[in-house]
């Protein structure tokens, strides 16, 4: 998110109280270093660390690692069944933030996409499809929200113009494809074609 | 030169023309589906006095611009001068909608910049926020007499766009 967009959300401006930082240490494994007289006395070497040490740091944070992967998922939700809960997760990653634009309800942190991710909970609880819910939402927000955009005049040239100019080149390249062969058979044909041209 | 060895060129042409109309464009601008249609009905407990109930028909009557704010939002700083002095010589009806706020915070924020609103309703969990289609504070809607919205400004107003595009509007409408 820009912080210069002038157009916030509430909780962009929040800053954590910054901790005074604590005294810089050299070695990552000993404070022994620290506890030496600095100057004049010549810099104490850093102990290396034992193998055990290292293995069992590694191991606290797998673990650690592993014991964090349900917090990705964001707000968990009371679904009723599982089925609710799928469509929960689909509806958000087709549903735009529009605070934050190129991110889904689902990848966004902003307050109103969690806001309007509880609006999709509520919604899918009250037995709403998935339909009504995005039309729920770009009568609010436009078209703009939806990650798929609808097939009408306004977005052809998004749908179909990427085919088009794959048909284009298609063709570009039959046609090339054929003069070279009939070329092959008349070379001569060719290169005096080609002296023409320049 | 035949014919052919134009293509490149055509092709050239017309990929610049169309990248260079993107140019210039605001890519945050989402054009608001409600505008051309009449607000949302609603209801809101006022901001100085809570138990008063400020509603889309007792705002009906006058043009007016609601101005979405809050008093956590530096940007609304930016525009709140240019706004309190524009109603202030009376240009436009002003109602304040403030968004996820406190009411001592608006209180406080209002006493030290000052109110030019005529109107305040408040909106504290944002829920009405997301019937207006807001996403981000400032937003101010123009609204006429009838209860329609005729235009949304995303972001901070400044006095040309005032002048360019709120004010014609309101002039049309009585």
């Amino acid at each position: 998110m820009r912080a210069e967009t002038g157009h916030g959300t509430r909780g962009t401006g929040h800053e954590k109280i910054s901790q005074p930082a604590p005294p810089r240490r050299r070695c990552h494994f000993s404070d022994e270093a620290s506890t030496l007289p600095a100057f004049p006395a010549p810099r104490a070497p850093c102990p290396v660390p034992r193998f055990s040490t290292l293995l069992r740091s590694l191991i606290i944070a797998f673990a650690l690692a592993v014991a964090a992967l349900p917090a990705l998922a964001i707000d968990p939700m009371p679904f009723a069944d599982r089925a609710q809960e799928v469509r929960y997760q689909n509806l958000l990653r087709e549903l735009r933030c529009l605070q934050c634009q190129n991110q889904t309800l689902a990848d966004s942190d902003a307050d109103i996409a969690r806001q309007l991710r509880n609006e999709v909970f509520r919604m899918i609880g009250e037995g709403k499809s998935d339909d009504e819910i995005k039309d729920f939402m770009t009568a609010r927000y436009g078209e703009f929200v939806l990650y798929r955009p609808k097939v009408e005049s306004g977005t052809w040239l998004l749908w179909f113009g990427p085919f088009v100019i794959l048909a284009g080149g298609a063709l570009a390249l039959v046609l090339h494809l054929r003069k070279r062969r009939t070329g092959a058979t008349a070379p001569a044909a060719t290169a005096a074609r080609d002296e023409e041209d320049w | 030169m035949k014919p052919r060895a134009l293509i490149p060129l055509v092709v050239f042409v017309a990929i610049g023309f169309f990248l260079y109309s993107g140019i210039g464009k605001d890519p945050r601008y989402v054009p608001s589906p409600l505008v051309g249609k009449p607000m949302p009905e609603f209801s809101a407990p006022a901001l100085h006095d809570p138990t008063r109930i400020v509603s889309k028909t007792s705002l009906l009557g006058t043009p007016y611009l609601l101005n979405v704010f809050g008093s956590w939002c530096p940007s609304c700083r930016v525009e709140h001068p240019i706004l309190a002095e524009y109603a202030r010589r009376g240009a436009f009806k002003l109602v304040g909608f403030n968004w996820k706020d406190e009411k001592a915070d608006a209180e406080r924020w209002l006493q030290q910049f000052g109110d030019p609103y005529a109107e305040i309703f408040t909106d504290l969990d944002g829920r009405l926020g997301i019937d207006f289609g807001v996403y981000g504070a400032p937003e101010t809607f123009v609204i006429g007499a009838d209860g329609m919205v005729l235009h949304k400004h995303v972001g901070p107003l400044d006095a040309q766009t005032i002048e360019k595009e709120i004010l014609p509007l309101l002039a049309g409408k009585p």
